[in-house]
């Protein structure tokens, strides 16, 4: 399992094998196939991610398999999904982003499209398959059923681009390949420091911009027209990004994260080992620790997500409707979301909601 | 192997549910771990 083997490790198996016990069983045999099944009469969860009817065969299918456990969570993580013309179709990560297309709008014009370096699809698609063997596990609380959970390689990859479908129906624009830069934002792309460092800046309001230029010393860049308006420096992006990255080559990276960091989205270019300095400097729930048996302790990423009880009382409250998503404003506007109030279930003013858009669009008040 | 140290330690949300992993690489294995690493804070 991986592509990496020192010492005849797999690392990818060193990397995500945690919490595991693991055995071997044929089952492709009469007996492996008895086992599996006696196991899973004890199981909550069954996980697979061959193709799509590949268990059959078996009689290892999730029909089968729920027969002798009703309360069976049966995952499957394909390909392209067990419907549709490309059911069949064999798959990887990369294979995904590029079908997917998340290669289509990342790279850049001179060098096409591109990988995106880790194997993205394949961790969101596995998370996609957790949060829904999750969300199977509540309702079978509720409702003492199992489930059939399904997610491919292929809707992981799509999901991941709903912006941009959205935005491309409305605009009908196709998304360029844009190297670092952001397609809509500017100035949102990387830029080289003082010290030959290559920064990730991003001005994603004018607000940001402004605050931008008041900690770089260079207000006088407000009183250009050309730089007024995210709008504006779109319009004139060539110009924009020389003069930011004049600014930006006046002081070094270290530089630039003292006075920038906490007030505008900025951050250095690392490579993967190089981010683990960083990550050392973290909590030290970001990283944990685990021994091979050849090669010795190794680090890997801490639980990306952590949960905690609540250390209030329970207490009983109404269910809130789906809320209708709130009209975007114009930037001097806001929006008054009334949120219900957790014990009466009675609605009071809780929340402003500010949004930032030219556009008027979508429902009225 | 052993496992984390922190791991041992953790009885997450999802303490004693069982998953019976026949994924190979990777989204499969992928979706375990994430199943596998639910710590609590």
């Amino acid at each position: 399992m991986g592509a990496t083997f020192p010492e005849g490790w797999s690392t990818f198996f060193l990397a995500v094998s945690r919490n595991k016990r693991f055995t071997s069983i044929d089952y492709h045999t009469p007996e492996g196939q008895s086992l599996i099944r006696d196991l899973t009469r004890r199981a909550d969860v069954f996980l697979e991610n061959a193709r799509p009817g590949a268990w059959d065969a078996y009689g290892l299918d999730a029909k089968s398999l729920q027969a002798l456990n009703p309360g069976l969570i049966y995952a499957s993580v394909s390909g392209f999904g067990s419907e549709g013309p490309m059911r069949d179709w064999l798959s990887m990560d990369l294979i995904a982003q590029a079908v997917g297309g998340i290669m289509g709008i990342t790279g850049s014009e001179e060098g096409g499209p591109a990988r995106v370096g880790g194997a993205i699809v394949d961790v969101v698609a596995g998370r996609l398959a957790a949060f829904g063997i999750v969300t199977a596990l509540f309702d079978r609380v509720r409702t003492g059923r199992g489930q059939r959970v399904e997610t491919s390689l292929f809707s992981a990859a799509v999901s991941m681009l709903s912006m941009r479908e959205v935005e491309y129906q409305f605009t009908g624009e196709n998304p360029q390949l844009t190297g670092t830069a952001h397609g809509q934002l500017t100035p949102a792309q990387a830029f080289v420091t003082k010290d030959g460092r290559r920064v990730m800046l991003c001005c994603y309001s004018d607000p940001l911009f402004s605050r931008w230029t008041r900690a770089a010393g260079h207000e006088e860049l407000l009183s250009d027209t050309r730089f007024a308006t995210n709008g504006a420096r779109r319009a004139n992006r060539e110009a924009v990004v020389a003069a930011v990255q004049t600014v930006m080559l006046e002081r070094t990276e270290a530089e630039w994260t003292a006075i920038l960091a906490a007030s505008c989205p900025m951050g250095r270019c690392w490579s993967s080992t190089s981010s683990g300095i960083i990550r050392r400097s973290m909590p030290a729930s970001c990283s944990s620790g685990s021994r091979c048996p050849t090669s010795g302790r190794f680090a890997r990423s801490g639980a990306p997500s952590r949960s905690r009880p609540s250390s209030h009382p329970l207490a009983t409250s109404r269910r809130p409707s789906a809320p209708t998503p709130p009209r975007c404003c114009r930037s001097s506007a806001s929006h008054q979301m009334r949120l219900p109030n957790s014990r009466r279930g009675a609605s009071s003013p809780r929340a402003r909601v500010l949004t930032q858009s030219r556009e008027r669009m979508g429902q009225t008040d | 192997m052993q496992r984390d140290d922190e791991e041992l330690r953790g009885h997450g949300p999802l303490e004693g549910i069982r998953v019976i992993d026949m994924s190979h690489y990777a989204a499969g294995p992928v979706a375990a771990m994430v199943l596998g690493i639910s710590v609590p804070m």
